[in-house]
């Protein structure tokens, strides 16, 4: 009997999770350790390492973390020609749809589970530390106000991290199309992959900019598109205007798409072990 | 069934296979025969959609490769080709999941046939285990075609026995295709229909190995060193 | 079971079941193995297996009957004409062979009874001791 598509799907994503079963782990056990390390330090030493010391730093380990993750994500596609395997996934009667979106998937959970729990030990770490009042003042800026349900403030903090996300994601895709571009060449296909990342995140941008510049946007300041992991929420101290956000998620959503399913197709049609 | 029409295969400048036409017979056993470099195993990449032709086609049941046909293809290739973390159960629950041909019967009984266990982990056992493991996985569906790309080679000859007697255990007649690319010709001279010789992307001799033998008194063997010039490539 | 790998393999295989009903190993009427069966134990291709035994039965020499299985037919006349087959076939590898050393025909049958009488001698000596 044929099994149905989600059920193919759920064990590809079962096998791609496996393949980065292993480095998760380390991830999470460098991400503890540092977690340890500063948390020891700060209610130790008599510095002045406060609280918010200790913010910054661990908010650096869960990037540092979402970065391994970013570059583990080449390495997921790579490795299945490095070790072979590719040859039991590619003569498989599946396309390359579902060969890609289940590896997205997978980058997405470690994503969750390794930045989730690094965020929440520096969150844990933070309300241990800080006094009272200080935990008083944060749940003022995000309290209920103004009879709404949430208040503005958090609501643009939710908004932001979905639009983080999502540029996270695209990320990820452009980071499997310049792989199996790279791997349409047998010579240098690692530096192939690594130009054709900058070039398509370079493209992206100068679209961007092109486009803004004909909108013209002009409430909110400009957050940089595509860049770094978790570009988005980089500038998030300063929110983005509700049109510019809702462009940004549309316009990010369109490209990954197209780059998606360009992948996929290059995958089917071009690429050769 | 499967036909290779004018086909070409380039790997930058060196051709694989240059311009081979060849019609593999159905519910035959094909073997496909030569020294390594000869451009077999390119031939079975082909079938399997591992690789596409620089020029010409390759067509099963007159159609192009697509996603239906390839659920009818078996494919054993020659490395190892399993994730690090599996164990037999592991590859056994994956490949079934994408084959509606997929036999747990099967599977059951050639697992005890070839002396395995499940729960061995592919990646500590020996190249004959591993040899029967790709194997097991590729026997244990009723796939119509079904591609070996050297599956004796380095492997002792007890284990050499055994995968031979298991292509022939179920051997479907007239339904099932199989394809062999063996260098080991020995091995399988009594086991193929059909064989193909072929020297540096060519084909230099094709036909039926009993009539072959009818018609120049030769072993497969004796012929390929025939074709080959003494055997000194081998 | 070895084989000839310069002659086909199918004759190969009639003339083994030959040899089992002159040694009596199979007699007239007797059930043989189906030819999955055969296959498998011989390590031969099916469909080799498939042309030996449709072979036989074009020679008369087995049928097979629905759901029962393969049997040799019940007729021991033609176990003679097997036997004189196979002798004639074993006489003429012998002659192609000691024509080749530069033996004329006649000499041939005085060359193999000074043999046989060699032979019996030396086994009588053993007798003896």
């Amino acid at each position: 009997m044929e099994k149905s598509f989600s059920r193919k799907l759920w064990v590809m994503y079962k096998k791609d999770v496996m393949n980065l079963k292993t480095e998760s782990i380390f991830m999470l056990a460098f991400v503890l350790g540092i977690n340890a390390f500063v948390y020891y330090q700060v209610m130790t030493s008599e510095s002045t390492f406060g609280a918010g010391g200790y913010g910054i730093l661990s908010s650096m380990v869960v990037f540092g973390a979402l970065f391994l993750v970013f570059i583990r994500s080449f390495s997921l596609v790579s490795s299945e020609w490095k070790d072979n395997t590719l040859h039991m996934i590619m003569p498989l009667p599946i396309g390359g749809n579902t060969i890609f979106f289940s590896k997205l998937l997978a980058i997405l959970t470690q994503t969750f589970i390794v930045g989730g729990i690094s965020f929440g030990l520096t969150l844990g770490a933070v309300y241990m530390i800080l006094e009272l009042e200080d935990i008083q003042q944060i749940f003022n800026f995000l309290a209920m106000d103004s009879g709404s349900v949430l208040s503005s403030n958090l609501m643009e903090i939710v908004k932001m991290a979905g639009y983080g996300f999502v540029s996270f994601a695209s990320l990820i895709i452009i980071v499997f199309f310049s792989s199996v571009v790279g791997r349409m060449f047998t010579k240098l296909s690692g530096l192939i992959t690594f130009v054709v990342f900058i070039l398509s995140n370079v493209l992206l941008s100068q679209i961007t900019r092109l486009i803004d510049g004909a909108v013209n946007f002009d409430q909110g300041s400009r957050v940089m598109f595509l860049g770094e992991p978790g570009g988005g929420m980089s500038g998030s101290m300063a929110f983005m205007s509700t049109p510019e956000l809702l462009f940004g998620i549309v316009f990010t959503v369109l490209t990954s798409l197209m780059f998606f399913f360009t992948t996929t197709y290059l995958y089917e049609k071009k690429v050769e072990l | 069934m499967i036909q290779f029409k004018n086909v070409t295969k380039k790997y930058g400048k060196t051709r694989a296979l240059d311009d081979i036409t060849v019609d593999i017979g159905k519910g035959k056993i094909t073997g496909l025969l030569g020294p390594n470099g000869s451009g077999k195993t390119t031939m079975i990449k082909l079938v399997a959609n591992l690789n596409k032709p620089s020029s010409g086609e390759v067509l099963i049941d007159r159609g192009p490769i697509s996603q239906e046909v390839k659920k009818r293809i078996a494919y054993l290739p020659e490395i190892d080709h399993f994730y690090s973390w599996m164990k037999i159960k592991d590859a056994k629950n994956f490949v079934k999941t994408f084959y509606e041909d997929w036999d747990d019967n099967m599977y059951e009984e050639l697992l005890g046939f070839l002396e395995l266990d499940e729960n061995m982990a592919i990646k500590k056992i020996s190249k004959g285990q591993r040899a029967k493991s790709k194997l097991l996985l590729a026997f244990s569906r009723k796939a119509d075609i079904i591609l070996l790309d050297e599956p004796l080679s380095g492997i002792d000859i007890f284990t050499r026995e055994k995968i031979i007697e298991t292509m022939i255990k179920d051997y479907r007649k007239g339904q099932q295709s199989i394809v062999i690319t063996t260098h080991e010709i020995k091995e399988i001279e009594h086991v193929i229909d059909d064989a193909v010789f072929l020297k540096q992307g060519k084909i230099v001799l094709q036909g039926q190995v009993e009539r072959l033998r009818e018609e120049k008194n030769l072993s497969l063997v004796d012929l390929m060193k025939e074709v080959y010039g003494n055997g000194k490539e081998l | 079971m070895e084989f000839d790998h310069s002659r086909p393999i199918y004759e190969q295989i009639v003339e083994e079941f030959k040899k089992k009903l002159i040694r009596k190993d199979l007699e007239p009427g007797g059930k043989i193995p189906s030819q999955r069966e055969l296959a498998q134990e011989i390590k031969v291709n099916p469909n080799t297996v498939q042309r030996a035994y449709r072979e036989m039965e074009n020679e008369g020499m087995t049928q097979t009957l629905r759901g029962k299985g393969t049997f040799i037919i019940e007729d021991g006349s033609m176990i003679r004409c097997f036997k004189k087959e196979m002798a004639e076939k074993a006489l003429s590898g012998f002659l192609q062979e000691i024509e080749a050393l530069g033996y004329d025909k006649e000499e041939i049958p005085s060359l193999i009874q000074a043999y046989i009488r060699a032979q019996e001698n030396r086994e009588e000596d053993r007798g003896t001791e």
